[in-house]
């Protein structure tokens, strides 16, 4: 071949590439604005039923019987459960378009494992479950993450400990400094992950087994966000768990300073 | 806060969601307006000038962030707490919100009237 024909070849090759990676952003970019105005169009009725509920709960609308307050509290629940999803699936539109931003500054971490602790203690006191946070003896510098998405992360892995996890189970959040990375542990004494199907743990609308049979409702798609927002950071994270016994997923974080 | 109870204004054009959200802060004590589009958003909170406004960012007329801008004008309403609350989350939304000076941006579905109410009165602690 000659070198002639090899470079017109190879600059039609870049074209046809750049072309179809266009056509592919411009198809993601339509597909992200439907999502995005789906979920706008799902998020608004959502929010009816969540702060009617609500407001029937907390007995504003009346007295409420005991038969009453448990299908409204099951019915908050799966409402919630399906703000969870939409949110999930718009995240995941964002993710895969490449729309996420990252607004990186620096973050009190201490305050903010506490932070997500207190907001997970109503869902699981009513459990009965303990939830300890375990700090390092020195304080922990500010750390640069985006704060909300580390946030989301944190939230999401101490909301499955605690639905995975039997009444009266503990769930322990530790956070330690090794060398310079800032590594960030949630423990729990729930049902585990299957041997079978530890792999497929991080891939999106994957449910393990076990995990489905304890709690029908769910996206599938909270680890695989989770995992693509730390790597994101530049960070790693993954688990360790026995069928019975308990999960524990570790999650670490470098000095982006 | 004064022995006055505190004025909140909700612009929202969700007859539903403005009617639960003006119970329940009517509920906790406050003076409770509300309107269903920016221009009638606007137009009251220059009269009323309110300690605290919830606005909806997709509005009949003239937008939230519209609203934001014209307050921005005028002195008055500068020491307004304004909450966004929206059901659009996209993160130029935010940032667009921030910089015309909402204090903070709340998906609707993700909480209920007790903690907006609750984030409002921590808010209402903090003179603006």
């Amino acid at each position: 071949m000659q070198v002639e024909t090899f470079f017109l070849l190879y600059l039609a090759t870049v074209i046809f590439g750049v072309f179809l990676f266009r056509i592919i952003r411009q198809r993601d970019m339509r597909l992200l604005g439907e999502v995005t105005n789906m979920v706008h169009q799902l998020r608004t009725p959502l929010a009816q039923v969540k702060w009617s509920l609500k407001i029937l709960m907390d007995g504003e609308a009346g007295k409420i019987t005991a038969e009453e307050m448990e299908l409204l509290t099951k019915s908050f629940a799966s409402n919630d459960r399906t703000i969870t999803l939409v949110n999930d699936i718009l995240a995941v539109a964002r993710l895969e378009s490449g729309k996420l931003e990252y607004r990186f500054a620096p973050v009190d971490m201490s305050a903010l494992l506490n932070e997500v602790r207190t907001s997970a203690l109503s869902v699981s006191t009513a459990k009965g479950i303990r939830i300890e946070l375990l700090l390092p003896s020195s304080p922990i510098p500010l750390w640069v993450v985006d704060v909300d998405k580390i946030r989301n992360v944190l939230q999401n892995l101490l909301d499955n400990a605690i639905k995975y996890t039997p009444r009266g189970g503990a769930i322990a959040i530790i956070a330690e400094l090794v060398s310079n990375e800032l590594h960030i542990a949630i423990r729990d004494n729930g049902i585990g992950i299957p041997d079978a199907v530890k792999e497929k743990i991080f891939t999106r609308f994957f449910r393990a087994p076990n995990a489905m049979a304890t709690e029908s409702g769910g996206s599938g798609l909270g680890l695989f966000i989770a995992a693509t927002i730390v790597q994101q950071h530049g960070g790693k994270i993954w688990f360790e768990s026995a069928s019975g016994e308990g999960t524990t997923f570790h999650l670490s974080l470098p000095s982006l300073r | 806060m004064s022995n006055t109870p505190p004025k909140i204004l909700l612009i929202e054009d969700d007859q539903f969601l403005q009617a639960l959200a003006v119970q329940k802060f009517t509920k906790e004590g406050f003076q409770t307006l509300s309107a269903m589009d920016g221009e009638r958003g606007i137009m009251l909170a220059e009269k009323e000038i309110p300690d605290v406004i919830l606005l909806d960012i997709l509005l009949p007329g003239i937008d939230g962030f519209a609203v934001l801008t014209r307050m921005q004008v005028n002195p008055a309403l500068q020491s307004v707490h304004v909450f966004m609350l929206s059901n659009y989350s996209q993160p130029e939304d935010v940032a667009k919100a921030q910089a015309l000076g909402a204090e903070r941006f709340l998906i609707k579905a993700d909480y209920t009237l007790d903690q907006i109410a609750d984030m409002v009165k921590e808010s209402l602690t903090v003179q603006k």
